[in-house]
């Protein structure tokens, strides 16, 4: 008895334990992968801890509405299963293949992005048992397929195709953030294999292949693990699209059009087609690519900057008649064949600072890039090799002259596909803005009304040392920030984020963040590098997921700390022009060790305070020092708001406080 | 003779007494030509050199003398003629050797039985100074009594204190050990015979090496001399060897006889030729050595001996140049009469010319259930289903076994069997490569071979390969070889056949490779360059275009160089490599072809034609050198296609030769007269057995159809008994690392280890699925014989059986599961033959 009483304490302490770790959401995989354009589809997500209240997001521009059962009211029934959640996403007509992520957040925390395709192939599922040629599951041309690798058993596939016809078949798995490497295979109807794929170029692990059938009959598509490992999800699509890597340009200004054409490795090449690009494009912004007449598209990225294009004149010159180009200018180019080296020249002046980046791979195209700079006589001044992601080379001109950029693919591959993009800029003052890398620090929040969370930025600061404001970027208006100015020279900031008063348990918001500078100065806060930090498998993260903050929104927290003052009179004295107002500090958790940020707000005209830290133990203690002149006689009142964060959850407290001004 | 004051009556009185007495003195000492030797008559003798000129004091010349009979038969009469010189005050004979004596002409009769020859001589210089080479005479000499091997002062580190480079390779470092080192102490020139130098070697001081020199060597003579002469050094106009000559020339055949040294003797003679047009006799400078001293033994003056009959190089070896000469030795075989089979393509009568001469027969033919289990097991590493066994057994077409080799060579297992091979050349390893790396590169190989991609394309794609090891599973092999050192002995191992390792510190000993060679060749690697990328076990291999090779020793920056070819010129940016694989792949190239005809022959022989396959020298030669060439010719004209050698070799009558030997062949091991049964190998071993128990072996997280002989490498799968049986770690290109030997273990293994053991009690094995579904025994022991060896067993073996199983009627399947055991046990279950 006493045993089970003990028992029954210890458990009650591990329930109501603050360090108890919370049941945040988790996505595994949704079915289908994928949602066609200009419809509605049912998904459903599957994963854990799935429960109400709770928000789904999504990074297309699409409509989520969660499926719920109704009473007998009519009300909405909360979900039933919380490792199921059934959707409709209504994505737009015009939205292109892409892949894009969906989160889930619910009061007790937000879940990983779950990777989703756009796609204009309409789903089927994987049967069982198609594990052999004689028991290939039977699909239609235009389809694609949600499967899963069964390690050591192959999945197989037939279609019916025509002589004559053109297949176009993709694995997309490391693009849905699967862990899947496959190979895929085609079979014509005698058996015999007709073509094979382990990693296409620029893609990574995954595969694609295009075949013209030769004879009429049923083919069979044989997809598996090259490691034979299991349980890889993959989305087979089965189609008429172009094998394109790459667009061409490989990129192009926000807020412009751009006639872009899409180059594959099968030779097969789309007429240019002008898009307009959005001003709020992100950096890598989707585009589709399909052929004339073609029913399916190939998902390609091209790169948004604000610089403006040049493109590579054709047919190719020699690197003595390069063209010229001027600073801040994107080149895009092509290697045409293998061994090609393109040139641009382009004058500076002394001690003039440039930057170079080259972009390609991250783009799609297959080609490590080779850069160089060198003076009129063909001397080397600067080069930077090639690698992933985007290598950039920072060069100061040794004198005023005529120099030439060189770009040349790394292993002398070239052909159709093989694009470029240099981005070359004056190496002007600026900053990078990031979450500060280091694996305690959270890149989601769980909030409430009248809370608040900080986040932990970190500022590089490549010749800007002037002030910073940080600005939030919210898809609703309540969203408050403090603590947003970064004062000159400094590489670290702590921003909080008040959410809005009237903001509800299980919604969940995505926000970004951008700081500016004196003189234009701005930049982007990305999460790019921390992300990586803590999922090193990552091998890139997608342009919709950096810089992206969730906040999901659950109940308060217990109590951590306190501001008890012992009155909420502060008499201020006008010959004194100074009066102190003491908040003892109550750690209401013993674990709570850090202190809260404290700052005053609503102090009337000719007011200031200061905020500062005394005593210790029971003798913790802030003490606001309102100072002053000229401050008009009578009653007023302003507020003091301490921020804590303990155990990943931020709260906030407020005192108000009426001023006596004698 | 010396003019010693006596009357010119009395000189030619001793003169004529002396020729009469060297003249019986032959005829007594000669050995009647023909009787016991199995020789006949001579009808001729020839001698070499036709004139010899000798400019200096220390010159002499090596006569060899050859006798040719009626057949054309040559052979060596060295030591049996007679030398008579016209004029002894000019030249003289000693030990078939001309030495000068005074300045003139003579003439030297040379005589053999009732032929003679006459050479004339001339005789300059003899009254002139002629100081001792520092380099041709000193360091030859110090060469040639070993001073300078490996295993002594030319060791890295040297001997007491005393170090030299090895067999003078670094004069420049001799130089300084000799004269310098040590204040000069070890060369005393006011008392030469007291040197060190000198004292050492003779044990006249403590020596730790022991007496390596006698009064009476010639180098003796010029270390001595050469002391005495004050240390010199040559001067830089003194004149260089560039090459050396050995008499005879290879080619020829020694017939060894019980009854005589005639014919199976051979004097060489060694002549360096040098820059200055002179040529000087070094034969008594020379080292040399045999490449099989049970065929033939060379002493320290040059002359050969035969022991049995055979093949043997003999390697001769002055200073830095090496020449080899291939003798065949022949003797007559009591009773044996070539029995002239026929023969089924050219291999058969390449390897039946050499029988025939070397009186070898060949074996019969193997039985139809020997052919089939060996030709599954060396086309596809696996023995052949029930099914499969009964239906070839059973047909009665005579073009059977061709139709068989036809189908092995398009099995799918085919790929994967020989992608093993591979994988141990290539180093294919978890550990090298990843995880992902690995099923990739070998997915890669296994593609290759299914296409049966022709040899020089896949060499080309091996070596020239660039980018993502991931996306161009080839560029792997720069990932497995963790430096330009590893990588050019690697690609010399395994495309060149040369084990190259010596020459990285060192002139090679056994082999004409310099260091400078070496470095010449890694040139041709040393720009290629290695990154990580950002998928895991991703590398990217890629070259650039500057970065020459220096070599280490002397300074000097290496020009890009090829065997055969030389120096090479190849365009700055160009990709070195790719001049290197147009050069390797050419169908004239002397290696390329040749080393893999071997290799496969060796594959499916179980040892090369040159052995080991992957080691080819001078000093080794292939034991039939007119099959390997052609082999290797018909490679190249069949666009280096691997399945047409493959097929053309099992469908010889020499691969499909019973290992039974015959009384004409039964100490064979080199010349393919019958097929030598040789170990299963790990893998093939371990299928085997899951093959004949009918209970398959699982490897990890595998495919559960793969077979051993199937694994992409081996630490994705870590298994004891493949371990046990030799199956290599792929540290090493080298095909050595594969293990054959037998040890203990392996006989622990099959006796009572946990896989034999674990498959004998299987509930749902072969013999126990039999024996529930109601078989009788004698189909039972039939059914396992043939899954095991092929045939049906005999009448003993079958009764034997019975009998086993009958004596424990209460336990029939224990009965059986040591009938089974038993046959894993044979040597005809163990063994491929």
């Amino acid at each position: 008895m006493r045993q089970t009483a003990l028992l029954g304490v210890l458990l009650l302490a591990y329930a109501t334990s603050p360090a108890r770790v919370t049941a945040q959401p988790t996505l595994s995989f949704a079915q289908p992968h994928a949602a066609l354009p200009g419809q509605t589809t049912e998904v459903t997500l599957h994963g854990d801890k799935l429960e109400e209240p709770l928000s789904v997001w999504s990074s297309f521009p699409a409509q989520i509405e969660i499926l719920r059962e109704l009473d007998e009211t009519g009300q909405p029934k909360p979900n039933p299963d919380p490792k199921t959640l059934r959707l409709r996403v209504t994505m737009p007509a015009d939205a292109p293949v892409s892949v894009g992520g969906l989160v889930v957040g619910t009061k007790s925390g937000v879940s990983e992005p779950l990777v989703f395709m756009l796609d204009d192939l309409p789903s089927v599922t994987e049967m069982a048992n198609n594990h052999s040629p004689e028991a290939a599951q039977e699909i239609p041309f235009l389809t694609a397929v949600d499967g899963v690798c069964d390690g050591t058993l192959f999945d197989y596939y037939r279609l019916s195709a025509k002589a004559g016809q053109r297949i176009a078949v993709e694995v997309v798995a490391q693009r849905l953030g699967s862990a899947l490497d496959p190979v895929l295979r085609l079979i014509d109807p005698a058996g015999k294999e007709v073509a094979f794929i382990d990693d296409a170029p620029a893609l990574g692990a995954d595969a694609r292949l295009a075949a013209v059938c030769v004879q009429d009959g049923a083919y069979v598509l044989e997809v598996r693990d090259v490691q034979y490992h299991s349980g890889g999800r993959y989305r087979l699509r089965v189609g008429d699209f172009p094998l394109v890597d790459t667009t061409f340009p490989l990129g192009g200004p926000r807020g412009a059009s751009t006639e872009f054409r899409f180059t594959g490795f099968d030779g097969l090449a789309t007429a240019p087609t002008p898009l307009a690009i959005s001003d709020l494009a992100p950096q890598q912004t989707p585009l589709a690519a399909r052929l004339p007449n073609g029913q399916s598209s190939t998902m390609v990225l091209t790169a948004v900057s604000l610089l403006p294009n040049t493109i590579e004149p054709e047919p190719d010159i020699s690197p003595e008649a390069a063209s010229v180009v001027a600073a801040p200018v994107a080149i895009n180019g092509q290697f045409q064949a293998p061994g090609d080296r393109d040139a641009y020249r382009f004058s500076a002046k002394k001690d003039q600072k440039f930057v170079l980046r080259g972009i390609s791979r991250t783009l799609g195209s297959p080609s490590y890039l080779l850069m160089r700079i060198r003076d009129e006589k063909g001397a080397t001044l600067a080069e930077a090799g090639a690698a992933n992601p985007v290598e950039a080379l920072a060069w100061t001109a040794p004198t005023d002259g005529d120099y030439q950029l060189e770009v040349e693919e790394l292993f002398q591959n070239g052909g159709p596909g093989h694009a470029y993009r240099l981005e070359f800029e004056f190496d002007a003052p600026r900053f990078s803005l990031a979450l500060k890398n280091d694996k305690n620090t959270p890149h989601t929040f769980v909030t409430h009304a009248d809370g608040a969370f900080a986040l932990d930025v970190q500022i590089e600061r490549q010749g800007y040392e002037g002030p910073i404001r940080l600005t939030l970027h919210a898809p609703r208006e309540g969203f408050q920030v403090r603590q947003e100015q970064v004062p000159p020279g400094a590489k670290e900031a702590k921003l909080l984020v008040l959410p809005p008063a009237d903001i509800q348990e299980g919604e969940l918001w995505a926000l970004r963040f951008t700081g500016e500078g004196e003189q234009g100065v701005q930049a982007e806060l990305s999460t790019a590098v921390l992300l990586k930090t803590k999922r090193p498998e990552l091998l890139e993260v997608p342009a919709w997921r950096d810089g992206v903050i969730h906040v999901a929104v659950g109940a308060p927290p217990e109590a951590f700390f306190g501001l008890t003052p012992k009155e909420s009179l502060l008499t201020f004295d006008a010959t004194a022009k100074n009066a102190t107002f003491v908040l003892p500090l109550e750690r209401k958790n013993k674990e709570y060790k850090t202190d809260p940020i404290v700052w005053v707000e609503g102090l009337p005209s000719g007011a200031s305070a200061t905020v500062k830290k005394e005593g210790k133990d029971a003798d913790e203690r802030f003490e606001v020092v309102v100072t002053g002149e000229g401050l008009t006689a009578g009653e007023h009142a302003f507020s003091i708001y301490a921020y804590g964060d303990f155990n990943g959850r931020g709260t906030k407290t407020k005192v108000e406080v009426k001023l006596k001004v004698e | 003779m010396s003019n010693c004051g006596l009357g010119r009556n009395t000189r030619l009185v001793i003169v004529a007494s002396l020729a009469a007495f060297l003249l019986c003195g032959s005829l007594w000492g000669q050995e009647a030509s023909g009787e016991g030797s199995g020789i006949a008559s001579p009808v001729s003798v020839d001698v070499f050199p036709a004139h010899v000129r000798l400019t200096s004091p220390r010159q002499q010349m090596q006569l060899v003398v050859t006798a040719a009979t009626a057949d054309d038969h040559r052979y060596d009469a060295t030591h049996s003629a007679t030398y008579v010189s016209s004029d002894p005050q000019v030249a003289v004979v000693e030990n078939s050797t001309v030495l000068p004596r005074g300045d003139g002409k003579a003439d030297i009769t040379i005589q053999y039985g009732e032929h003679s020859k006459i050479i004339s001589v001339e005789v300059t210089g003899q009254g002139e100074p002629a100081p001792v080479s520092f380099y041709h005479g000193a360091l030859a000499a110090l060469t040639k009594q070993g001073c300078n091997a490996g295993a002594c002062h030319g060791s890295p580190s040297g001997k007491g204190g005393f170090r030299l480079s090895l067999r003078a390779f670094d004069p420049e470092l001799d130089k300084l050990t000799l004269i310098r080192e040590e204040f000069g102490r070890r060369t005393n020139p006011h008392q030469p015979e007291a040197s060190l130098l000198l004292l050492k070697p003779l044990m006249k001081a403590p020596h730790g090496g022991g007496l390596q020199m006698t009064k009476r060597d010639p180098a003796y003579a010029l270390l001595r001399d050469w002391i005495a002469e004050g240390c010199q050094l040559d001067p830089p106009s003194a004149p260089r060897c560039v090459r050396i000559e050995v008499y005879p020339p290879s080619g020829r055949v020694l017939k060894l006889s019980e009854a005589t040294n005639i014919g199976r003797e051979q004097q060489l003679c060694v002549l360096a030729h040098f820059d200055d047009g002179s040529v000087r006799d070094v034969t008594r400078l020379a080292v040399y050595s045999s490449s099989d001293e049970q065929v033939a033994e060379v002493s320290t003056t040059g002359l050969t001996k035969g022991q049995d009959r055979g093949e043997a190089a003999i390697m001769v070896r002055y200073m830095e140049f090496v020449e080899s000469v291939y003798l065949t030795f022949v003797r007559e075989a009591p009773g044996f009469a070539w029995s002239n089979p026929p023969a089924n393509n050219y291999i058969d009568e390449l390897v039946y010319g050499k029988l025939q001469q070397l009186k070898y027969l060949p074996s019969e033919l193997c039985s139809d259930d020997e052919f089939l289990r060996r030709v599954y097991l060396d086309t596809i590493g696996v023995l052949p289903t029930l099914e499969e066994t009964q239906t070839f057994l059973a047909d009665a077409a005579p073009d059977k076994r061709s139709k068989v080799i036809d189908r092995l060579l398009e099995r799918p297992e085919y790929a994967r069997f020989w992608a093993l091979k591979w994988g141990d050349l290539l180093r294919m390893t978890k550990k090298a490569v990843g995880e992902s790396g690995v099923h990739k590169y070998h997915q890669w190989l296994l593609r290759s071979f299914a296409a049966n991609e022709p040899y020089d394309q896949f060499a080309r794609e091996v070596l020239t390969a660039s980018g993502s090891t991931l996306a161009n599973p080839a560029a792997n092999f720069y990932r497995t070889t963790a430096d330009v050192n590893d990588t050019v002995e690697s690609v010399a191992q395994v495309f060149l056949g040369a084990r190259l390792q010596c020459a990285k510190c060192h002139n090679h000993p056994f082999e004409r490779w310099t260091q400078d060679n070496y470095y010449g060749m890694a040139s041709f690697f040393h720009r290629v360059q290695r990154k990580t990328a950002g998928r895991p076990d991703e590398s990217f291999i890629f070259t650039t275009r500057s970065g020459e090779v220096t070599q280490p020793r002397t300074g000097q920056t290496m020009k890009p160089w090829l065997p055969v070819a030389g120096e090479v010129d190849i365009a700055a940016d160009a990709d070195r490599r790719k001049a290197f694989a147009d050069w390797l792949t050419q169908k004239e190239n002397p290696y390329f072809a040749k080393i893999e005809a071997n290799r496969i022959w060796a594959h499916l022989f179980g040892r090369g034609i040159v052995d080991p396959p992957d080691d080819f020298r001078d000093s080794n030669p292939p034991s039939n050198k007119a099959l390997l060439e052609a082999l290797a010719k018909d490679f190249a004209e069949y666009k280096f296609d691997r399945k047409h050698l493959i097929r053309t070799i099992l469908n010889s009558r020499t691969y499909q030769a019973s290992s039974r030997p015959n009384e004409f062949n039964k100490d064979d091991v080199r010349f393919f007269s019958h097929y030598q049964p040789r170990l299963l190998s790990a893998e093939q071993l371990l299928d085997a057995i899951c093959h004949v128990t009918g209970v398959a072996e699982k490897f990890g997280a595998l495919p559960a159809d793969m077979k051993a002989t199937q694994l992409p490498s081996p630490d994705m799968a870590e298994n004891e008994f493949l371990k046990i049986f030799g199956q290599p770690e792929r540290q090493t290109v080298c095909e050595c690392e594969r293990g054959d030997d037998s040890n203990l273990g392996q006989a622990l293994q099959l006796f009572n280890g946990p896989v034999v053991h674990g498959k004998l009690r299987h509930e749902a094995n072969r013999f126990r699925v039999l024996l529930n579904a109601g078989k009788p025994d004698e189909d039972i022991v039939r059914t396992l014989y043939l899954a095991a060896v092929c045939r049906q067993p005999s009448e003993g073996e079958l009764k034997a059986s019975l009998a086993h199983i009958a004596s424990k009627p209460d336990n029939r399947v224990e009965a059986l599961e040591d009938v089974c055991w038993a046959i894993l046990n044979t040597n005809e279950f163990l063994f491929q033959h």
